[in-house]
């Protein structure tokens, strides 16, 4: 008996502890997308490339090769003009480094090596494969200075203990000269072919908050077209107004018509409600022209009203509020009439009130709803000062190329009043829930 | 000052249903008002009527003298306390007492007043600032009539207050409304499906079945010359002994007769029957089970009131015992003393206070005394 019982409390919390990870799982797939895009935002020079297989963090350290093994040459050019243009790197298909430098008399023991592919690496290594004896190792010391293009490294030669090493080394004048030598005097040999292994680039990068800065940036261009707030600063603005307006007037609209819906009495009254329902299965799409058609009339294209009149209120709303204070006993309404209430303040002191949970739940659903639309916006807008949030972000992505970075940065802003709004009404949703049942 | 007129009032729902027919009642001043009945009977829409919450369909509504059909229930001076209290959830204590004088833009300093003074009346001066969910029933039920007190209205309405409350609370509260009845001195309409509320707390009782008026009167009244079958089996529990038979003479004597039942009228009552013509006519006689005794305690009872017949169900209450006796072909309940041990089965000698008897019509169902 006492062994049933321990057998089925095991049971009880190996489901429990099954459930939890269940759940755990669900969360962390929910949970990936929105990872990603904090990651990315926060990642330096995300913007022009969006890597497969994608990165999930915006710190990194590691090594990465840039050129492959075959085919890799060095060039030697010889002069040109006044500098000295001494090596050029070729993975086969393109040129991935070069460098110039322009030599004193006599000057050896130096070489400047610019690696135009990128800024983001602060190590590039060129290994030498094959008779290592004979072809040294050579490393690229990138002297970073951000934000500049010329960023120039110094070839060495590695001395044999050193190879296996990474790192930056000075070596002696010696060595370095014979290396330099080596390049030098060989510049008829056109390709000169040096057997390149790899270069592999060393990268360490760390969280960066540039694309926020980047994103939230105010030109004095900006302030001429969106006004003092800037791009983003514009789009956010419209965004908020139109969808905390939208968000009022359901409310208002859609508590008032539930409440004259569930309580009154009226002739039609069971005729209207379904009336309002019914346009609910009228899908968007074949109301779109027709609002479009509307809105040019009346003039209102490329302005916020055409995204907030056809709005203001909705059937589901109304939907929702009407089955909420259905369930509202009638007597707290009589009660509320006895105590001296008009019509109206019976609404506002007793129905409003004790809605709390289905308002919040109906504000939540359109705040959401109205912040996140897309494509209403799209047709309706297309001055950029009234373009709202996703058609803001939207415009970081053109035809060939994507500021990944900034449209992350900026879309993680975006959902700043999502989760304020949550958070301000989610106590309502979840009371609601737990008083669901409950007799009062 | 709180008088109350319904005139010939009736209530047709839409569909055609008929909740009330012919209402008619005058309320005094400072009455205390008990509809009773049996639910479905109107009695609550009867009440609504007078709150102004149901429409009127014909008849006329005096508050105070002033024709009130139209007027809406705000402008009628009365306060209601719901069956369910119905309290705002979301208002405090204090605001749910406060809230029908601040509509109807009360000074402050009255509003507290009068609230502080209502909530010491009921006992409710410690949970002011709570919210109802935070109350016992009994309290919220406190709140309810505090609410319609601070109003100082000229009629109270209440529409069965008692009865979501368990047995016990139920008749501590029933004493503190008669208290506060005597305390206020308003006019009181009171509706309940519970006869023992209604006996309690009424100066009168109407007792109301599918609409109609049964009867208006006193409880005692009531309880002693109901004027119909109805009435006689709603008020006074257990209820009334029911026997259907036949009125006959025996020489000078009238006699009710039925299987098992051969009892003789007391003059009065014999006199009565000849004069209204129910000799030799099938009638429904009634006696309520207190009105039945043990012979064992009346050795010197006639012969003419004994009934005998077989225990059929025995249940001890405690202060009494009610005994179910197969008499004839007739089941009759009878109330005896609890300090006698009766045994199933066991032949009874039952004596019938025949003072205390009624007789009623088979066809109009109404009592002939």
């Amino acid at each position: 008996m006492n062994e049933e019982g321990e057998l089925h409390k095991l049971e009880k919390k190996i489901r429990s502890i099954a459930l939890h990870l269940l759940l755990l799982l669900g969360a962390a797939t929910m949970l990936v997308p929105f990872w990603w895009m904090v990651s990315t935002s926060m990642t330096e020079n995300a913007n022009s490339e969006l890597s497969n297989p994608p990165r999930w963090t915006p710190w990194r350290s590691g090594n990465r090769a840039l050129a492959s093994a075959s085919g890799a040459t060095v060039k030697v050019l010889g002069k040109k003009g006044g500098e000295t243009v001494v090596a050029l790197l070729n993975d086969g298909r393109r040129d991935v480094a070069w460098a110039t430098r322009r030599l004193q008399p006599g000057e050896t023991e130096v070489l400047l090596l610019d690696v135009g592919i990128s800024t983001m690496f602060d190590r590039v290594e060129i290994l030498f494969p094959g008779n290592a004896e004979k072809l040294p190792k050579v490393a690229l010391d990138f002297c970073v200075e951000k934000g500049k293009w010329d960023t120039t490294a110094r070839i060495v030669a590695l001395p044999r203990e050193l190879r296996e090493k990474r790192g930056v080394f000075l070596l002696a004048p010696r060595v370095r000269a014979r290396f330099i030598k080596m390049i030098l005097e060989n510049p008829g040999a056109s390709p000169a072919r040096f057997f390149l292994a790899e270069i592999r680039a060393h990268e360490q990068l760390k969280p960066t908050l540039a694309n926020y800065k980047e994103v939230l940036k105010v030109t004095e261009r900006d302030k001429e077209i969106y006004g003092f707030l800037g791009r983003f600063g514009r789009y956010y603005a419209n965004s908020v107004f139109v969808a905390g307006l939208l968000t009022l007037t359901n409310l208002f609209f859609c508590s008032l018509a539930g409440y004259a819906f569930a309580k009154g009495r009226f002739l039609g009254r069971e005729f209207l409600f379904y009336g309002v329902l019914a346009t609910m299965m009228v899908p968007g799409q074949v109301t779109m022209i027709p609002v479009y058609k509307l809105m040019t009339n009346w003039k209102l294209l490329d302005s916020l009203w055409a995204l907030i009149l056809p709005g203001l209120t909705g059937a589901y709303g109304v939907f929702l509020c009407t089955q909420f204070i259905r369930a509202l006993p009638d007597s707290l309404m009589e009660a509320a009439r006895m105590d001296g209430c008009s019509e109206w303040r019976v609404y506002w002191e007793v129905i409003v009130p004790l809605s709390k949970p289905v308002l919040a739940t109906l504000g939540i659903l359109t705040f959401l709803f109205q912040f996140n639309s897309f494509l209403w916006p799209l047709i309706m807008i297309n001055d950029e000062k009234w373009k709202t949030l996703p058609l803001g972000l939207a415009t970081y992505r053109q035809q060939y190329t994507a500021e990944w970075g900034n449209m992350m940065a900026a879309a993680a802003i975006s959902i700043i009043p999502i989760l304020i709004v949550f958070i301000v009404l989610q106590k309502y949703v979840i009371k609601s829930m737990a008083h669901a049942g409950m007799k009062e | 000052m709180g008088s109350v007129v319904l005139k010939n009032i009736n209530k047709v729902y839409e569909g055609g249903v008929q909740a009330v027919k012919d209402f008619n009642l005058e309320i005094e001043d400072r009455e205390f008002i008990v509809l009773v009945g049996p639910s479905g009977c109107g009695k609550s829409t009867t009440l609504r009527m007078v709150a102004g919450l149901e429409e009127i369909s014909s008849g006329e509504l005096y508050i105070d003298g002033k024709l009130c059909n139209h007027v809406p229930p705000q402008d009628r001076n009365i306060a209601m306390v719901f069956q369910n209290y119905a309290l705002y959830p979301h208002k405090t204590v204090y605001d749910n007492m406060a809230f029908g004088l601040k509509m109807r833009k009360f000074d402050r300093d009255e509003i507290d007043k009068r609230v502080k003074q209502a909530a010491d009346m009921l006992g409710l001066r410690h949970v002011l600032d709570r919210k109802p969910a935070a109350l016992s029933g009994g309290q919220r039920q406190r709140v309810a009539v505090g609410r319609a007190i601070v109003r100082q209205p000229s009629v109270f309405l209440f529409d069965e207050p008692l009865s979501n409350l368990d047995a016990k609370l139920r008749s501590q509260m029933r004493t503190e409304l008669s208290k506060l009845h005597t305390r206020l001195q308003t006019t009181m309409i009171y509706v309940t499906h519970d006869q023992l509320e209604a006996m309690t707390l009424a100066d009168r009782i109407v007792v109301l079945k599918d609409g109609i008026t049964q009867q208006v009167g006193t409880p005692l009244e009531i309880y002693e010359n109901p004027a119909t079958i109805f009435v006689a089996g709603f008020i006074g529990s257990p209820p009334m002994n029911f026997v259907r038979g036949r009125v006959e003479t025996a020489g000078e004597a009238v006699r009710f007769k039925t299987s098992g039942i051969d009892v003789r009228f007391t003059p009065d009552k014999a006199k009565k029957l000849q004069e209204e013509g129910y000799v030799g006519k099938e009638v429904i006689f009634g006696i309520r089970p207190q009105e039945i005794h043990d012979r064992i305690f009346f050795p010197e009872a006639s012969e003419d009131h004994v009934v005998r017949g077989i225990i059929d169900v025995v249940e001890p209450v405690g202060s009494e015992t009610f005994l179910q006796v197969s008499v004839g072909e007739n089941l009759i309940m009878a109330r005896m003393s609890a300090s006698e041990k009766y045994v199933l089965e066991r032949e009874l000698e039952l004596v019938f206070n025949m003072d205390r008897v009624h007789v009623f019509d088979i066809s109009t169902e109404r009592a002939v005394f």
